[in-house]
């Protein structure tokens, strides 16, 4: 297995504030990205309608887990992003939308968008110009073309490069530099 | 009105890259890396010829 290079760990970012907009009213709230902690993963189970298995994403050590929340309220997670950064791209292993900021009747837009442009946000701090990976179910991929701008590079991975990540970050970090 | 929302509430999830996805894409990057250094390289010897003409 490929290790990490060292200047990928130079720094280190760990909060990012950006807004997220109620479904219903249009209202915008700041939120911010920051490392999840042991305690925050604590009601984030499968018994609360959360897919995947975050404690073990936690675990893993070649991986960090961010959490987006709304500003003032950290105590809410909006959605869960786990990201490993190689030695050339970043590889998103996992994205999921809190139960409520799922489907038609979702309380929050913009979480997971905000999430992936937060990963290519640190492609570009990492120095790998943007570049983003991760896997999709074939069904999927359209969507994702759609959504993200991602391409789909063969077999199961998908990839967002420079121009896709940019306009990602345009569109969710409006108000940072990269 | 509800807004209309077109983005995924999960991705990924398929578990890590294979081996043979961690090369082709390492190959990928490596290759788009050199094919930018290339075109800057080009780019920045323009004007070095532009200057030994002038002289």
């Amino acid at each position: 297995m490929k290790k990490q290079q060292s200047s990928g760990l130079d720094f280190l970012i760990d909060k990012l504030t950006n807004s997220v907009e109620n479904v219903i009213t249009g209202d915008s709230f700041q939120t911010e990205v920051s490392l999840v902690s042991t305690s925050d993963l604590k009601n984030v189970t499968k018994k609360n309608k959360w897919l995947f298995d975050w404690k073990f994403e936690h675990r893993q050590p070649e991986r960090e887990v961010y959490k987006l929340t709304i500003l003032g309220n950290s105590n809410v997670i909006q959605g869960l992003i786990c990201i490993e950064v190689k030695s050339d791209h970043v590889y998103m292993h996992l994205v999921e939308n809190a139960p409520f900021n799922k489907g038609k009747a979702k309380m929050y837009a913009g979480v997971a968008g905000n999430l992936v442009a937060f990963a290519c946000r640190l492609s570009f701090q990492r120095g790998h110009e943007g570049n983003v990976s991760f896997l999709s179910k074939s069904q999927l991929i359209d969507h994702y073309e759609k959504t993200l701008g991602a391409i789909h590079f063969g077999g199961r991975v998908m990839i967002i490069e420079t121009n896709a990540a940019l306009k990602l970050i345009d569109r969710y970090f409006k108000n940072l530099s990269i | 009105m509800k807004k209309q929302i077109h983005e995924p509430d999960f991705i990924g999830g398929q578990g890590p890259l294979t081996k043979e996805e961690e090369i082709a894409l390492s190959q990928y990057f490596a290759k788009k890396k050199n094919k930018e250094n290339k075109q800057s390289n080009t780019t920045q010897a323009k004007p070095k010829s532009r200057l030994s003409v002038s002289v």
